[in-house]
């Protein structure tokens, strides 16, 4: 499983990164509903079943993405390399493509991103610099 | 089976939210105050100096020099059998409960997750008052581990405590009422936060950090008491012009990790503080060639001024997590026919450590569990590491122990009579990788460039033990071996007792020169809270909250975590008496 995950992120880590800075039209809304059920079923837990956190950090709002004193903003990538490599925490990189993707899809609407008719890919999301939060 | 532990989960927050003063989000807080307790003993530098035979446990591992050992002789090797529950108290949060209760006369103070304090009358559990620091959820961002806190700090009429927000706050120890409260880092979850058990020395209230995981630069400070003016502050990773700098290359130490976030220990002999560092930030050690001093150390400090007199490194350009923070035990023993000062530690990477108190040489060094990354130590002190068992970017490998050990935060009890450690184990490996194409640091995002996953240790009969090893050589003398891992941490007795729990619910007395189990109680969750051994009008209790979390259902991987499952959450003090 370490070993698909990292092969993967090796392949993603070399393609030429994304220009992007809208992140709105990023995912599709079938792509964020798949992503309630996955966030439900294995972030949840930990995460909150708002994205509120509990004993893990919130994923929506400020409280998830301010950086103080005009510090670099966190990215699509920044969230989606972390998530992929080590999330869930019980069993890092278990989960498959289309779910991570489908997680990272939720984790922008649930920041105010709109959907679009584009769907999101596993290389888009891992070299995307578009803000979570504008 | 997830669904079902999260019906638990929300139950309890629910619970928690009815039964009142528990908070959840927001900057609200809820102090209770109760009519003061009718007498609360001043806690001198005196007392503190004589914690070891004090009737209450005064400070996290009860005296200056850790050993978490007590004198009282009313609970013994013949009658422990008999020991039955005076009260239990339920703390309704779902997270990991790591502190001992301290206890100061009558006054038992418990630090519970998510910073709430608890003060109930240590011998009915009657409720005192309670205390809801108002923690802003941006803290969360970048708390590794689970929202622990591992003790108040007793001195003068005030209890002291850490927060995940970096602050510490003074409280009124009779009323709970907050005496002041510091910002000890400006900003909350951009790297730092804060978990520890402080501690007085000499007037100095000393406080340690966290966040070798999100690339916060590490550091022990010292503030005032009375004012929490800060007297103080040493980092741990030196800037370039400092002793040790030119261990990094340029630029790495600002965000090199190193954190200091479980208490030291004091030598008043030497007038020595002795405090431990954590891992080097990020995990990838091929961005940081060099020794990294002084992650991964125990430091020889001046209490008063925060001066480094010596350092002692265990695991040098560490990339495995083998942090040093584990409190070094003081203790006299005679090896090879010499009376020493020593101190002991358990050390992340597998190796039981021996070394030198007065001036911080190695003395002997001997695993207590499979260590592949760690060979040795050479002739100097210094470690052996292995080349090939190195994670370097784009490379994974197999090593032993786990990130998380061989052993972790939890004490190590010292017994003078038998001159024996008891090392709570874990017995792990794993594969661990560097990551291609690593990123920069980034506040508020983990920092580490590297993935991971625990293994068994091959052919192992389990995750965990509790070991008895001789001081003086290194040996082990007994073993009581478990499919769990052990995570926590123990007391011991000049009866020949030591008491210490498992994730599986269970509270134990062992005999501490056999290890037979003289007496066991199942608990409402598993136990990770340091125990505790006190006396009150010539009663002898023995306490320890149950409440099951910490890295290991949180990081222990898909081999492990399964095992948990069926422990439930919560956390509940348990008083014990003959």
């Amino acid at each position: 499983m370490l070993v698909t995950v990292t092969a993967a992120t090796l392949l993603a880590a070399v393609t030429i990164p994304s220009a992007a800075t809208q992140t709105g039209g990023l995912y599709t809304s079938k792509q964020a509903a798949a992503g309630a059920t996955a966030y439900a079923q294995n972030c949840a837990r930990c995460h909150g079943a708002n994205l509120e956190g509990v004993s893990a950090p919130p994923l929506r709002g400020s409280d998830f993405t301010s950086v103080p004193g005009g510090g670099a903003k966190l990215t699509v990538h920044d969230i989606f390399k972390y998530m992929t490599s080590l999330m869930p925490a019980g069993n890092p990189g278990s989960l498959t493509h289309d779910q991570y993707v489908a997680v990272m899809a939720f984790i922008l609407k649930q920041n105010g991103n709109a959907a679009a008719s584009k769907a999101l890919t596993y290389s888009t999301a891992m070299t995307s610099t578009a803000p979570i939060r504008k | 089976m997830k669904a079902r532990f999260t019906g638990r989960v929300l139950a309890l927050i629910a619970g928690a939210g009815v039964a009142g003063g528990l908070v959840i989000g927001g900057f609200v807080h809820h102090p209770r105050v109760a009519s003061a307790a009718a007498d609360y003993p001043a806690v001198t530098d005196d007392r503190l100096a004589g914690g070891a035979s004090d009737d209450g446990w005064l400070m996290y591992l009860r005296s200056y020099d850790s050993q978490a050992h007590v004198p009282f002789t009313q609970i013994t090797a013949d009658n422990v059998s008999q020991l039955k529950e005076v009260f239990t108290y339920s703390m309704p949060i779902p997270n990991g409960f790591e502190a001992p209760p301290i206890v100061n006369g009558h006054e038992l103070i418990y630090s519970a997750p998510l910073n709430h304090v608890y003060a109930l009358d240590a011998t009915s559990g009657k409720f005192l008052w309670k205390y809801d620091y108002p923690l802003p959820k941006k803290a969360l961002r970048t708390v590794c581990c689970d929202v622990v806190n591992r003790g108040v700090a007793l001195y003068g009429a005030n209890a002291y405590f850490e927060t995940l927000d970096n602050h510490v706050v003074a409280l009124d120890a009779a009323t709970g009422k907050v005496v002041w409260n510091k910002a000890i880092y400006p900003e909350a979850g951009v790297g730092y936060f804060m978990t520890g058990a402080p501690m007085i020395v000499k007037g100095n209230l000393i406080v340690g950090d966290g966040g070798g995981e999100y690339g916060a630069r590490g550091f022990i400070a010292a503030l005032d008491p009375a004012t929490g003016a800060q007297k103080w502050r040493t980092y741990t990773v030196p800037a370039p012009n400092e002793p040790g700098g030119n261990t990094w290359p340029a630029g790495m130490y600002k965000h090199g990790g190193g954190n200091t976030w479980v208490s030291g220990s004091y030598d008043a002999e030497t007038d020595t503080l002795l405090w431990g560092v954590g891992n080097p930030g990020p995990w990838l050690s091929d961005l940081r060639p060099g020794k990294n001093l002084y992650t991964d150390s125990i430091l020889g400090m001046d209490p008063s001024t925060g001066k480094i007199k010596w350092y002692f490194q265990e695991t040098p350009n560490d990339p495995w997590d083998y942090d040093g923070v584990n409190t070094p035990i003081l203790a006299d023993v005679t090896i090879d026919g010499t009376p020493r000062k020593v101190f002991y530690k358990a050390s992340r990477n597998g190796y039981f450590l021996v070394v030198d108190r007065t001036n911080g040489k190695l003395i002997l060094a001997k695993p207590f569990t499979k260590a592949t990354s760690v060979s040795g130590y050479d002739a100097n002190g210094v470690a052996v590491e292995n080349p090939a068992n190195f994670p370097h970017e784009g490379k994974q490998v197999t090593t032993c122990p786990a990130f998380f050990g061989g052993n972790n935060w939890w004490s190590e009890s010292f017994d003078p009579k038998t001159g024996y450690a008891y090392v709570s184990t874990m017995k792990t490996c794993m594969t661990i990788a560097g990551q291609k194409a690593p990123d920069p640091f980034k506040a508020g995002l983990g920092y580490l460039d590297e993935t991971f996953q625990v293994q068994p240790v091959p052919g192992s009969n389990g995750w965990g033990a509790l070991q008895a090893i001789d001081v003086a050589t290194g040996k082990q003398v007994w073993t009581h071996d478990t499919k769990l891992p052990w995570n926590d941490g123990q007391v011991s007795t000049d009866t020949g007792l030591v008491f210490s729990g498992s994730p599986d619910q269970t509270f134990y007395a062992f005999d501490s020169k056999t290890g037979k189990v003289l007496w066991k109680h199942h608990m409402s969750s598993g136990v990770i809270g340091q125990p505790v051994s006190y006396q009150v009008d010539g009663k002898q209790y023995v306490a320890v909250a149950a409440g099951w979390g910490g890295v290991s259902p949180l990081w222990g991987g898909p081999k492990m975590v399964p095992e948990f499952k069926s422990i439930p959450l919560g956390g509940k003090l348990y008083v014990f008496s003959l």
